[in-house]
């Protein structure tokens, strides 16, 4: 029965022997891979969830009276979209734990892409042929940071009004053109009412669909260029060694999307997240300490409050504090990992192309770049956290500010040191292990295939 | 009166006013303990550090020192809050420093933190209002009204009664606490992902 139709589909389409070829696509095993799959279908999480819930949310700012069934909010003045999120959580059935299934996607979302760029920056797979995929998956990166800030911003509830105004007052800070900018983005002075709507569609329409849009050109590049490989015996940049895609890749990936469904589900149910009707309505003149951005932001907010105070003059113009350490900083940060597969040509003085990797101390200078970076960033996002820390630990806040000021300079300087002396080590205990080998020239991208 | 300022006035003020919590042995302020009976119970048990007043009084003693708190010191009277009007009143007064899930927060400029007010009673925070302990502001009843202050209790201890929805609240820690515990869900799945890639074994 299903031959015959396979059949009747075959002699009409031609289809079977395209779809051999794709089935016996190969990638190689490593669980390493397998990082950007888990932010894959977190992002396929996101659009089901997502889905659901804008059957219900309302993006409007029209000044409502709440009437739902949660009793410390009735009779409370609020916007459009504040209740809808209120009612979402409290009146329609299982509409909580899609709500938290989404806002923790998004966090496992960007999660698994910081991890996934970790992986591929210590094993230098950004090399050539992969400089262009590099630069897709740092754009999905972007946008995928601007779409969470931008998803628990349209709730409006009183600690998101926070954030918006940071976010509002950096782009603002932005020399000559700021103003324009947040005319652009938030439609007028905030608290404005074009704010919510506007937010609300980049949030659900343009965003996703070039996050969408460039997640396709990532994995097809990646189908195009084939897979890298770690290092080892029958491996170079000409032969692939792995598994085909049908049936043995198909079923992992798939037993993957069922795993991470299932923690993402079960974190949905169980931990609650962004509970906005403790928050209360956004009112321009409330507001609420250990107030904090979503972790993925946690580093900028970090860097603003480690940053000193310091009004930079221009002739007559002034640039903002918050300019810096705000808008500046994460740039540069973006610009530089933009740039650098580039830069690490200049640093190995190495044009080829590589499909095998390289491992991480076998770059003693990248890796211990890297590392650096990583715990600048980890002191930046401590910091955007100090005040809640403060509290929890019971230290004095003030004293903490300073020590994280210290640690800044300090532990990514220490860290570089120890991961260089690490790599070394363990680079010149190998090569007295092993010979190495002369590498093969390699220019094309086309590779030799050799499935288990 | 006289048995109130010899006995309660070291630890509860002379006018009953209270001694700042960041003392160990403080007694709360007792402006809204209107009730003689629920004085008498205090009394009686001892509450904390407080002595049990049953061997230093006679039980004459105790009633008339009840009497003078619930009808001399006692000036705050709390009846029918409105919830919801409290949680206004609470976002706007209160939650800059207390937070909004009344857990506490950093007071930057004093270095002193505002307490949590988790499983206060009713007349200890209808009392910290109208005084003020510490570096906190007063708030006299020509800013909020007796009802107002009512309405604020009622808030404060609604929020932590019933289980938040949607799960353990993680100490109402907010995002900070949230991030953490996304990067334990990132964690578990690489963890799952380097089983998958065993093949499932061990
Ligand atoms: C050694 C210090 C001390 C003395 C003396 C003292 N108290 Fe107290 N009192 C306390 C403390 C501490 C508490 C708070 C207990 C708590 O945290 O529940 C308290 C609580 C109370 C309460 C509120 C009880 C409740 O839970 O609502 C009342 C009423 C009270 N005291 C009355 C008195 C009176 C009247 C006297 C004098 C006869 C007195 N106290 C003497 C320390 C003291
Ligand atoms: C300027 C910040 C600030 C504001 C605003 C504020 N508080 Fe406080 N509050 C504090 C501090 C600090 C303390 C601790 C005082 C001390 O050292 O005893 C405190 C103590 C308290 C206590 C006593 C807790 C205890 O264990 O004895 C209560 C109850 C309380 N506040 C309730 C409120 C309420 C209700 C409001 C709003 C009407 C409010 N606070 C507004 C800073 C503040």
């Amino acid at each position: 029965m299903i031959a015959s139709i396979a059949r009747w589909l075959d002699s009409r389409t031609r289809a079977a022997k395209f779809a051999r070829s794709i089935m016996n696509h190969v990638f190689p095993d490593h669980w390493s891979f397998m990082l950007g799959e888990i932010a894959l279908y977190a992002f396929v999480i996101l659009v089901i969830t997502g889905t659901f819930m804008a059957l219900f949310f309302d993006g409007s700012s029209a000044d409502v009276v709440y009437h739902g069934s949660y009793a410390p909010l009735v009779g409370v003045h609020m916007s459009s979209a504040y209740q809808s999120v209120l009612h979402l959580s409290f009146d329609v059935p299982a509409g909580l734990v899609i709500r938290q299934m989404h806002h923790w996607a998004a966090d496992i979302f960007l999660g698994a892409i910081a991890a996934h760029l970790l992986r591929i920056y210590f094993t230098a797979a950004y090399r050539k042929p992969r400089e262009l995929n590099w630069m897709i998956g740092l754009t999905l990166l972007l946008l995928a940071i601007a779409n969470g800030f931008l998803g628990y911003s349209i709730c409006d509830d009183l600690l998101s009004g926070a954030g918006l105004r940071i976010g509002y007052s950096i782009l603002l800070s932005v020399p000559v053109i700021g103003p324009w900018l947040t005319f652009l983005a938030f439609g007028g002075t905030i608290p404005v009412s074009a704010t919510i709507p506007r937010l609300f569609a980049m949030h659900i329409f343009l965003f996703p669909a070039l996050i969408a849009t460039l997640i396709g050109a990532h994995l097809a590049l990646i189908w195009r260029q084939m897979h890298t490989n770690y290092p080892g015996k029958g491996r170079n940049d000409r032969v692939i060694v792995g598994s085909r895609l049908w049936p043995s890749y198909t079923l992992k990936s798939i037993g993957l999307f069922l795993f991470v469904f299932a923690v993402v589900a079960a974190l949905g149910s169980f931990v609650q997240i962004d509970p906005v009707w403790i928050y209360g309505p956004f009112k321009a003149d409330a507001i609420l300490p250990g107030a904090q951005p979503d972790w993925y932001l946690g580093w900028i907010e970090g860097a603003m409050r480690l940053f000193p105070s310091v009004n930079t003059h221009f002739g007559k113009w002034l640039i903002p504090e918050v300019f810096f350490p705000g808008f500046l900083f994460p740039a540069v940060v973006f610009i530089l990992l933009y740039a650098f597969p580039f830069i690490d040509k200049l640093i190995s003085l190495d044009f080829r192309a590589h499909n095998v990797l390289r491992m991480p101390w076998e770059q003693p200078f990248n890796t211990a770049l890297g590392c650096a970076v990583l715990a600048f960033l980890s002191v930046l996002f401590v910091a955007g956290g100090d005040d809640v820390i403060a509290v929890a630990a019971g230290a004095p806040l003030a004293w903490m500010r300073e020590l994280l000021r210290y640690l800044a300079f300090a532990a990514p300087l220490l860290t570089g040191v120890v991961a260089y002396a690490i790599c070394e080590t363990i680079r010149r205990r190998r090569s007295r292990a092993i010979p190495a080998q002369p590498a093969e020239p390699f220019e094309r991208s086309e590779v030799n295939v050799e499935m288990r | 009166m006289q048995i109130y300022l010899q006995q309660c006035a070291k630890c509860h003020g002379p006018t009953g006013e209270g001694i700042s919590a960041a003392v160990t042995i403080a007694g709360p302020n007792l402006w809204a303990e209107d009730d003689p009976g629920r004085v008498m119970t205090a009394l009686e048990v001892g509450p904390s550090h407080m002595p049990r007043f049953e061997y230093i009084l006679s039980v004459a003693q105790m009633h008339a020192v009840s009497d003078y708190v619930a009808h001399t010191i006692a000036q705050i009277h709390l009846n029918g809050g409105d919830l919801s009007r409290g949680g206004e009143l609470f976002r706007r007064n209160c939650a800059a420093c207390h937070r909004t899930a009344v857990r506490g927060g950093g007071l930057v400029f004093v270095g002193t933190n505002a307490p949590s007010l988790t499983g206060k009673s009713a007349a200890l925070i209808a009392g910290a209002i109208r005084w003020g302990p510490g570096p906190m502001p007063r708030f006299p009843p020509s800013v909020l009204s007796d009802h107002q202050v009512a309405s604020i209790v009622d808030y404060i201890r609604y929020v932590q009664q019933p289980a938040s929805p949607g799960g353990s609240a993680l100490n109402w820690y907010g995002p900070v606490a949230e991030g953490f515990v996304a990067w334990v869900g990132v964690l578990l799945m690489i963890g799952i992902v380097m089983w998958i890639e065993k093949g499932g074994k061990g």
